[in-house]
């Protein structure tokens, strides 16, 4: 089974205050596809920017990452910007720390815009399906801000799963909710993932999440 | 020589618009120290004087004047002085008239009249007027003789041509209103001053005038003042004078005599002080006997001295006692004003008033002094633009 | 200063570009209402200095009919004044004066430069006027025709140095009884600092009566009284705080003396000519305040804004101890703060449009009034006083709102979320207040200040309106919009939610556009009804203007005319006054076939060959209809006439009385003009011929060229409002931008969300775009009634009570589509740079924005 993600000695660095600030140096890592990568490291590590460059949102000084995606190869950092874009609207599914929803629609609007962005049909329909299954029968057209932090986080990850994608970058999809709920909502999203055989990328620090991965990278800890 | 103070008062006159910046291109060269080659008609030498004519204007002269002063009294002695005078400028020589339909404001001759009394408190007033010899606004008729400015008046009286004159003059425009209605009568024909009426006022060709006068004119009438009528009777005398001459720019002011002798006889002594402090050569008088033959006085024939000042408040200081003696008409006595202060503050300064003369032989009359004031016209003069 | 002051003003300049914002607000509201008032202060000034030098001491004048006094009255009059005529009691001097308005120039083809000629008697006027000499100084303006004194600044101008050319006497020519005069300029004096658009041109009375060929005639006669004129200094300056208006002494103090002369208080004259132009400056001043207003609303939105963005902020210094009092004299602070900064630079920049108000303003007050302007601007205090007073004062009057809000904060250690506030306050009992003052302000008795308080009333309503009914725009189309793709949805939602900053922004808008709107209908509808007035008014193919005056036209030139046209109509018209009404009287004389009525377009009775028409806005002002008898001055006495009808007349000069042949009344030398109709051959050969038949100096018009013209001087007059119009849609643009991009700024964490998870650039521009548009159509949307409102009382109220002038109300629809698409673009202009910034911005960046967004 080929890799679904490729990562060769990436590095990347900043200039901060004058100075160049070598945020990841060097890397080389792959995921399968159906997998789940946790990474973890301390603050300033370098998880936000791995992040991004997988996501395209940001290329590497040197290296290369290789996405094996619907029997293609891609390479963010060759795509323009209009490709990049339309890669992580199709291929990329996001949970994010603070659930970052758009608070002038509804619970099942938010999941549906993945959907419509990716021209499918009966985007409402599909939205409605990933609420139930993620129990929100009944929140399904409240607005974000009447929403409690964990429904916020499942609504945030059925908007990431709703246009099947074949991998989900999640930064921190706990950090923001107590640990009884996080735990919750994180075994939902890896029951789902591992039901739909996604893969999953994962930023954390919290040490319990990252225990359970099929690969585990460590990030601040310099070679 | 009062053209000198008619042309003094002109320049004063110009002179406001000068200090504020309204200066218009005033040529006042052509008055001061300007040749005589301006077109004008000039005294030149003896002429015959043709009467009632020569009484009316000569407009082809620069200057000319009606110049009367009367002392007098009423029935209880209280003793008043009064002065009227017209004085004609011409602006521009006779010339080519404007080809346009002219206006009838069009005019090249200006009238200016001052009216002067003292009362017998000493308080001295005078008032003044301008305009222009058009529309009837002011000017002079031979016969029946009138000169006026507005309703200022020295006229023939009805049904004669000259005598008895009459003069109406209301002045109401000073601090305390009077009114002069006079009328005078002179027995004597017209005085020829100088040479048979020719008067030159130095070496120079055309600085001379034409001048007589009545120098010894009965005067009475009424006099009203703070609403009061006061019926007075006394002496005046009367100055015609018409010149194209000019000031020369030393001289810096003048003390000007005419008294009524005791004895009937009228003598007139002047003398121009020149900016060096000496006396000027042209300095002069007239002994007018009793049957009105003259005799014409030289620089050396009288001596003039001040005796006291008078301060006027605004840093002129004027001489209002002199000593003036005329060995030739035994006269030899103090000059002294009745009232020190009969300054006319009008356009410009100068002082016209009564005195009387002590000694031998007595007399009353009037004083002309100018130049003491400060700014003086004379010291202003140099200093016009042109 | 305190730690809590600190964080204000930490506040102030982190929000840097909003403050700046605020502080152009306030900035060019108060840089248009000094340059306003500095302009109208200014031609105040020139028409004073101008009257003074005009005037000098003299405080009456002695006029007749026609403004004419025979000059013959002069040596009696001054005689009688001599002899103590009671009736000349208190007349300290006197002196005669021919004077007229005329034009100067260096060479007798450009005679341009507009400029007063006073013909005076040196002789009489020494000690009235500063810049005459007196007799002495005189003399030669006396004693050689053609000579002059010029005003210093006209010389210059000229291209004489009055230093040093006036000696070598230099010639201008000046405009005298429509030829040419040539002039020998013989000395300057100066009218001050000021200088004014009008000289200033002295001669001696006889140059004057030759030059303007007004031999016989005098314009008056000045009089000195010791009737102690009333020093009226808190009168000066309450006319200089207040514009448009004329404080006045006595009402119409006229005395008649016999002979038709009257005894006029020059005072009052000089109040008749402030008033011509006080309605015209009150406008100016109003559109000013409109522009403060607009600019307020930038305050006043960006204060409320910070306000609300600070509320956790608030609720925490108020856990911690802080009272809510501070809290709201912070936030006063902080817009005194903007007012210093806004007032500061709003005195530079006012400084700086004044003299490019003043030039426009200059233009219309010589078009409309033939009235003297300046060319330069004079300091004056009171103007800045009243900007830098009405600035401090009303911008922190607009923080009061936001600064009632801070002090309602609940003290609290957190707040849930972070709160948008309701864009939906409405304020029905202020808006009912409002509607009922407007109201009451129409009432009849009002004047035209009535008028504009009703509109300013109408234009708050409007932006207390604006969030409410933008919302309810909102609202309509979301219910429309129900199944729309969701972006439409979103922007819709966005849209709503950003009113809480866009509303105030779309108020101001509202009322920039209203106001806009409705001066645009005002002006088209008066453009309409000129045209048609002007159409009928020159409705003659040829106009003859004669030169000089005369009482009627030449035999000669009138047996021309009659060989090659049907008929014509002879104007001697001359100026007058009656009960202190400047006026022009229109002599008339027809002959042959003319139209009926003249072409005058009647508003109450009928053409009436006995009786006379008066111009409507003379009429309301006289409050004369047809019926009534007018007292006319004639040479000798006095007529009265009945007044058979009031026409429409758009001049804003004297009124204009027309008293036909019929009404045989005597007749004053006066300007004369002939309309020819019904021509026999083609225009210009019928000019051709008649321009050889007429005196020389005789302008020959076509109607064609005369309309172009009054066209012209149409536009320029209203050159002034567009542009203040123009500065107050500016600003309100400028509120809508910074509102965006306030908007925009605070979207940038949505935004970068939205980027990453895979939409593209366009998308988050787009919505800025479509909020910009939602918010401008609907302020527009709302602007259209409201501005048909503005203009109906514009029209029906405004313009009838301060001008007399009764329009007829024409609304071109495309005026309509035109303030549609001048809304939009400025929505799209103000969308365009916080579209074009998110288009640019980097999702990465924004990301990590909505990572730490907390």
């Amino acid at each position: 089974m080929a890799a679904l993600l490729e990562v060769t000695g990436v590095s990347r660095s900043f200039l901060q205050g004058g100075r160049r600030i070598s945020v990841l140096s060097d890397l080389s890592f792959s995921l399968e596809a159906g997998r789940r990568l946790t990474v973890t490291g301390r603050s300033g590590s370098g998880k936000s920017t791995l992040l991004n460059l997988l996501a395209g949102l940001d290329r590497p000084d040197a290296g290369s990452i290789r996405w094996q995606l619907s029997g293609r190869a891609w390479d963010p950092a060759t795509l323009d910007e209009r490709e990049r874009t339309a890669f992580r609207r199709r291929h990329l599914g996001f949970v994010f720390q603070f659930f970052n929803l758009v608070p002038t629609l509804t619970a099942r609007e938010n999941v549906a815009l993945m959907a419509e962005l990716n021209g499918l049909d009966d985007a409402m329909e599909r939205a409605r399906q990933r609420l139930l299954r993620l129990g929100l029968d009944d929140r399904m057209d409240a607005f974000p801000e009447t929403l409690s932090g964990g429904e916020q986080q499942r609504v945030a990850i059925a908007r990431a799963l709703v246009h099947e994608p074949a991998v989900v970058l999640a930064d921190e999809p706990t950090g923001n909710l107590d640990r009884e709920t996080g735990d919750a909502v994180f075994a939902e999203l890896i029951s789902v993932l591992a039901e739909e055989q996604r893969a999953l990328v994962l930023v954390t620090h919290d040490p319990e999440l990252a225990l359970g991965g099929d690969g585990h990278l460590a990030l601040g800890t310099r070679a | 020589m009062r053209s000198s103070l008619v042309l003094m008062l002109w320049m004063s006159l110009a002179l406001p618009a000068v200090g504020s910046e309204a200066a218009p291109g005033l040529d006042l060269g052509r008055f001061i120290g300007g040749d005589v080659e301006t077109g004008f008609a000039v005294a030149d030498g003896p002429r015959p004087f043709r009467f009632p004519e020569d009484h009316g204007a000569h407009p082809d002269f620069r200057t000319e004047w009606w110049y009367l002063v009367t002392h007098l009294t009423d029935a209880s002695g209280r003793p008043f002085s009064a002065q009227f005078t017209l004085f004609r400028q011409a602006l521009a020589p006779p010339g080519v008239d404007s080809v346009e339909p002219t206006s009838r404001w069009r005019t090249r001759q200006v009238w200016m009249a001052h009216v002067a009394l003292s009362g017998p408190d000493g308080r001295h007033q005078a008032s003044e007027r301008f305009a222009r010899g058009e529309l009837g606004l002011a000017g002079v008729r031979a016969e029946p003789f009138a000169a006026w400015l507005e309703d200022w008046r020295l006229a023939a009286a009805p049904s004669s041509a000259l005598f008895p004159l009459a003069l109406e003059a209301w002045v109401d425009d000073v601090e305390r209103p009077f009114r002069l209605d006079l009328e005078f009568d002179e027995p004597r024909g017209p005085i020829l001053q100088g040479d048979r009426g020719y008067s030159p006022k130095s070496a120079r060709d055309g600085n001379a005038s034409y001048y007589y006068s009545f120098t010894r004119m009965q005067a009475y009438g009424s006099i009203e003042l703070d609403g009061r009528a006061f019926e007075v009777s006394g002496l005046a005398w009367l100055d015609r004078e018409w010149s194209s001459s000019v000031l020369d720019p030393g001289q810096t002011g003048w003390d000007w005599f005419a008294l009524h002798l005791d004895d009937g006889r009228d003598l007139k002594v002047f003398q121009i002080r020149r900016d060096d402090g000496s006396i000027d050569a042209a300095s002069a008088g007239t002994l007018v006997a009793t049957d009105g033959s003259t005799t014409a006085l030289g620089r050396e024939d009288f001596s003039l001295a001040p005796l006291e000042t008078w301060d006027d408040g605004d840093g002129g200081s004027w001489p209002v006692a002199w000593r003036l003696e005329v060995p030739a008409a035994g006269v030899a006595g103090r000059v002294v004003a009745r009232h020190p202060d009969q300054l006319n503050r009008l356009s410009v300064r100068y002082w016209e008033g009564q005195v009387c003369l002590d000694g031998p032989v007595a007399g009353c009359g009037f004083l002309e002094m100018t130049g003491y004031g400060s700014p003086t016209p004379a010291a202003m003069a140099p200093q016009g633009r042109d | 200063m305190s730690l809590l002051a600190r964080a204000h003003l930490r506040h102030l300049w982190r929000d840097r570009w909003q403050t700046l914002l605020a502080v152009f607000g306030v900035s060019v509201g108060v840089a248009v209402v000094l340059a306003v008032d500095l302009a109208n202060a200014a031609s105040r000034e020139a028409m004073q200095i101008a009257q003074r030098q005009l005037d000098g001491t003299a405080t009456h004048a002695i006029v007749g009919a026609g403004e004419r006094v025979e000059e013959s009255v002069y040596p009696a009059l001054r005689l009688r004044w001599r002899q103590g005529d009671p009736a000349l009691a208190d007349v300290r001097a006197m002196a005669p004066v021919v004077t007229a308005e005329t034009r100067i120039g260096r060479d007798p083809t450009t005679m341009r430069h507009p400029l007063q000629w006073l013909g005076i008697d040196p002789t009489a006027d020494a000690g009235i006027r500063a810049a005459v000499p007196g007799p002495g100084g005189g003399q030669a303006l006396m004693s050689e025709p053609g000579t002059a004194l010029l005003d210093a600044a006209t010389a210059r101008s000229l291209g004489i140095d009055p230093e040093a050319e006036a000696e070598a006497n230099a010639r201008i020519w000046v405009q005298g009884a429509g030829q040419p005069r040539p002039l020998r300029v013989i000395g300057t004096f100066s009218l001050g600092d000021t200088v004014l658009g009008q000289g200033l041109l002295i001669t001696d009375i006889a140059t004057a009566q030759e030059g303007l060929e007004r031999i016989g005639w005098l314009s008056r006669i000045d009089l000195v009284r010791t009737v102690p004129q009333p020093t009226r200094p808190v009168a000066l300056l309450l006319e200089r705080f207040f514009p448009g208006l004329v404080v006045r002494t006595a009402a119409g103090e006229v005395e008649e003396l016999e002979g038709g002369l009257r005894v006029e208080s020059l005072a009052e004259r000089a109040a008749d000519t402030r008033a011509l132009a006080a309605s015209f400056q009150l406008n100016l001043a109003a559109l000013g305040l409109l522009a403060l207003v607009v600019g307020l609303f930038l305050v006043h939105g960006t204060l409320g804004h910070a306000v609300l963005r600070r509320r956790r902020a608030f609720a925490r210094l108020r856990a911690i101890g802080v009272h809510a009092d501070e809290l709201r004299r912070m936030v006063l602070a902080e817009a005194l703060v903007v007012a210093v900064a806004g007032v500061l630079f709003g005195l530079l920049l006012g400084r700086w449009l004044a003299s490019g108000l003043l030039a426009l303003t200059a233009g219309t007050l010589e078009n409309l009034y033939g009235q003297v302007a300046v060319a330069a601007l004079a300091p004056d205090p009171v103007p800045v006083a009243k900007a830098v007073g009405v600035g401090l004062v009303a911008t922190v009057l607009a923080a009061v709102p936001a600064s009632a809000r801070a002090a309602a904060v609940v003290p609290a250690a957190a707040m849930p979320a972070e709160g948008q506030g309701s864009p939906r306050r409405r304020h029905p009992l202020l808006m009912l207040g409002l509607l009922l003052v407007g109201a009451l302000a129409l009432l009849p008795g009002t004047g035209y200040v009535g008028g504009l308080l009703a509109v300013a009333a109408l234009l708050m309503v409007g932006a207390l309106l604006t969030p409410a009914w933008i919302t309810a725009l909102l609202g309509a189309l979301t219910r429309v919009l129900g199944r729309a793709p969701l972006r439409w949805r979103l922007l819709l939602r966005e849209a709503l939610r950003g009113l809480a900053r866009s509303g105030v922004a779309g108020a101001a808008l509202v009322v920039a556009m209203a106001t806009a709107l409705g001066m645009g209908l005002m002006v088209e509808s008066f453009r309409a009804s000129v045209d048609r007035w002007l159409d009928a008014r020159l409705a003659a193919p040829l106009h003859l203007l004669l030169p000089g005056e005369q009482r009627t036209a030449p035999d000669d030139l009138l047996a021309a005319i009659a060989d090659r046209a049907e008929g014509y109509v002879v104007r001697v018209s001359w100026p007058e006054r009656i009960r202190g009404e400047p006026v022009r009287v229109n002599h008339i004389t027809q002959r042959g076939t003319v139209p009926v009525d003249l072409g005058l377009a009647l508003v109450a009775g009928d053409y009436d060959e006995r009786g006379v028409l008066l111009s409507e806005p003379l009429a309301r002002r006289l409050d004369l209809g047809p019926g009534a008898t007018l007292p006319l001055p004639v040479a000798g006495g006095t007529r009265e006439l009945t007044v058979a009808g009031v026409f429409r007349e758009y001049g804003a000069g004297p009124g204009l009385v027309l008293v036909p042949e019929a009404a045989a009344i005597p007749l004053l030398p006066g300007q004369t003009g002939i309309e020819v109709h019904g021509l026999r051959e083609p225009p210009d050969a019928v000019a051709a011929s008649l321009a050889a038949a007429a005196p020389e100096g005789t302008r020959v018009r076509r109607n064609d060229e005369l309309l172009e013209l009054a066209r012209g001087v149409f536009e320029r007059t209203f050159e002034v409002t567009a542009v203040l119009n123009a500065i107050a849609g500016i600003v309100a643009g400028f509120g809508l931008f910074a509102a965006l991009t306030a908007l925009g700024l605070e979207r940038r964490a949505q935004y970068g969300i939205l980027r990453t998870l895979g939409v593209d650039r366009t998308t988050p521009a787009w919505l800025n775009f479509g909020e910009a548009t939602l918010v401008a159509v609907g302020a527009v949307l709302l602007s259209l009634p409201l501005g048909v409102a503005v203009a109906l009382i514009l029209i029906e109220v405004v313009n009838v009570r301060a001008f007399g002038w009764s329009l007829d109300v024409s609304f071109p629809p495309w005026l309509f589509l035109q303030a549609l698409a001048i809304g939009l673009a400025a929505g799209w202009a103000a969308a365009l740079a916080p579209a074009l910034a998110v288009w640019r911005a980097d999702p990465a960046v924004l990301l990590t924005e909505a990572r730490r967004h907390a």
